[in-house]
């Protein structure tokens, strides 16, 4: 697969589809979009397209036959009685729920199976001792992005937030979208899908902050994250050999090496939309000034918090079970402890969900449930830390050192989630965090920075200043000031030179060359 | 207006808030608050709402609930 850090990518498969965009009409334009993604999905999975086909397949039936339940019932509206009608709507209700529950089903079975059935089939072998075998099921590429798009485009036709659309080519699009196939942004069919089926006219000045963009997320993937990834995937294999802070570093380098890969890779397929004049959902939004665990969530991969909660959250929430689960609650308990007990079991399975999207494997699983302990506990004593806070005269609204503290407090949990995210089993993990405790100062000859990662003077240098300009660009915006914004007011002609000067420093301190093996995207195995 | 924006006090109580105040991309109503205003419009009003209105655009500020809860007394209505 071309990752979307290469330049087989960005000259050949985005290149190619921008030349064939430009050229054609507006209202044609959707197609050199849909011919560059059957192509890139094509070539990237070596053919390997049924699962793609057959969800699209069942996704267009399902919403056609949705909106055809809905149109019949608007035609027929005006020639039936008012019990008539009420009878005929609860009738259709069914009718949607069942064609919707059943490509949804459809849809996201073939994601278990193709993801998830060596996973099953491992569980079973170990708690019962069998010997099945793994299933010869290849993992579709993109199968956990596409399937979410799917399952809420569906779920938007039955809820009337979307028309179903008859032409399938602009559904292959949005299910195929070739900048947003392998690691998103989970995109939906209103904002995305309307974009791509209309197309947009060359704009000069969205082309060349497009291009700036990209340029700032090659810069993130492969200055900042390749480097990083030298020194954290060793630390996380032979943490043992070196100390406790050794193996901290490790870990703090590895949430630099997954934010700043990701966010990078999502800078440079915004920007690549941006250049084409669509754009593309926001998925970061400088998540370590958060207070909170549930903040960091709405600043960290958002299209897939923004999903969970849409989609999985209020339906569950909302739903009359859970309704009436808040009415007994509430007989019993405060109105505060009465609204979170129904959610308390709602956003259980949010976070299940979220944990197990991520990867076939316990430690997901570990990992999204994490962050549920930490959520209900932040949310249990709530009432209590309001109380605490207000005896000791900390104004937790106002108080700068407060803030400070949430947000330093936030770091350190978010990197222990990364531990065990990262770690290969939760049984390393815990041991890696022991390790961490209790051999913080083991004495480790200095020189092994320079002899055992792959890293230089230099690289630690250039890792550091790329850091600092990571953290200096993220306090601007989380200021309010886009530093694109400054950069556009530069003369013409200087914003060229720096553009230009930028690209060759990314050439020259880039981390490939023959020191170095190019790193897989990590979120593209998800 | 007013009953809605004193019950958005009421679970929000030291934010200054008015009609047009920016109440989803702000943070001000997570999803927990969420659900509890959903719970106190529900029975305040007697309307019923869905998964299905919990849409951003419909909590954007209070002016935004305002229509949504007139947008469903007008449904429940058209129903009975």
């Amino acid at each position: 697969m071309a990752s979307y850090n290469s330049f087989l990518f960005l000259l050949l498969y985005f290149g190619g589809t921008f030349v064939l965009y430009s050229l054609l009409p507006k209202k044609y334009k959707y197609l050199a979009l849909l011919a560059g993604s059957w192509f890139y999905y094509f070539i990237s999975t070596r053919g390997n397209v049924w699962a793609l086909a057959v969800t699209t397949a069942v996704v267009y039936g399902a919403a056609l036959w949705m909106d055809a339940v809905k149109a019949r019932f608007k035609k027929d509206k005006a020639t039936l009685d008012k019990d008539q009608r009420k009878l005929r709507k609860a009738a259709d209700r069914r009718k949607l729920s069942l064609i919707f529950g059943v490509s949804a089903t459809l849809t996201v079975a073939l994601l278990l199976v193709t993801k998830y059935a060596n996973f099953a089939v491992e569980t079973v072998n170990s708690l019962f001792g069998t010997a099945l075998a793994n299933t010869r099921i290849a993992q579709p590429l993109g199968v956990s992005f596409y399937t979410l798009e799917a399952v809420s485009y569906l779920y938007d036709v039955k809820t009337d937030r979307v028309r179903a659309t008859k032409n399938p080519l602009k559904l292959s699009l949005f299910l195929s979208f070739f900048l947003t196939v392998v690691e998103g942004p989970i995109a939906r069919y209103d904002d995305l899908g309307v974009q791509l089926g209309e197309g947009a006219r060359f704009d000069c000045d969205r082309f060349v902050r497009g291009a700036e963009r990209v340029l700032w997320g090659l810069f993130k993937k492969v200055v900042l994250a390749d480097r990083a990834a030298q020194y954290a995937s060793l630390m996380f294999t032979d943490f043992q050999k070196y100390n406790g802070a050794m193996a901290l570093l490790g870990v703090l380098l590895y949430t630099l090496q997954l934010y700043s890969e990701f966010s990078g890779i999502m800078d440079v397929v915004c920007g690549c939309g941006e250049m084409m004049g669509l754009t593309l959902p926001e998925n970061f939004r400088q998540p370590f000034f958060s207070q909170s665990v549930g903040e960091f969530w709405s600043r960290w991969h958002m299209t897939l918090g923004a999903w969970l909660k849409e989609y999985v959250f209020y339906p569950l929430s909302l739903s009359k079970g859970f309704q009436k689960l808040s009415e007994k609650a509430g007989a019993r308990l405060t109105p505060y402890y009465a609204g979170l007990a129904p959610a308390s079991i709602a956003m259980f399975a949010v976070w299940f969900l979220c944990g197990f999207w991520h990867g076939a494997g316990w430690k997901y699983v570990a990992y999204g449930l994490y962050y549920y302990v930490l959520m209900m506990l932040g949310s249990y004593t709530e009432p209590l830390s309001k109380r605490v806070c207000d005896k000791l005269g900390i104004r937790r609204e106002t108080s700068k050192w407060f803030h400070v503290f949430r947000i330093l407090r936030t770091f350190a949990l978010v990197n222990l989630g990364m531990l065990i995210f990262n770690a290969a089993g939760l049984r390393k993990a815990f041991k890696m965090l022991a390790f961490i405790g209790t051999n913080f100062f083991r004495a480790v000859p200095g020189k092994v920075l320079l002899t055992d990662f792959n890293l230089r003077v230099p690289d630690y240098v250039v890792l550091a200043l790329a850091t600092a300009a990571l953290i200096a660009v993220s306090v601007m915006r989380e200021r309010g000031v886009d530093p694109r914004d400054r950069f556009a007011r530069l003369p013409f002609a200087l914003r060229f030179v720096l553009l230009l000067f930028f690209t060759l420093l990314l050439i020259i301190i880039g981390a490939y060359g023959h020191d170095y093996g190019p790193v897989d995207l990590i979120y593209a195995n998800f | 207006m007013e009953d809605i924006l004193e019950i958005l006090r009421e679970l929000k109580p030291g934010v200054a808030l008015d009609e047009n105040t920016e109440l989803v991309n702000s943070r001000i109503l997570d999803s927990l608050t969420m659900l509890r205003l959903v719970g106190k419009l529900s029975s305040e009003f007697e309307v019923v709402i869905t998964a299905r209105d919990v849409l951003p655009e419909n909590f954007a500020n209070a002016r935004a609930i305002a229509a949504l809860i007139d947008r469903l007394v007008a449904r429940r209505d058209d129903e009975d």
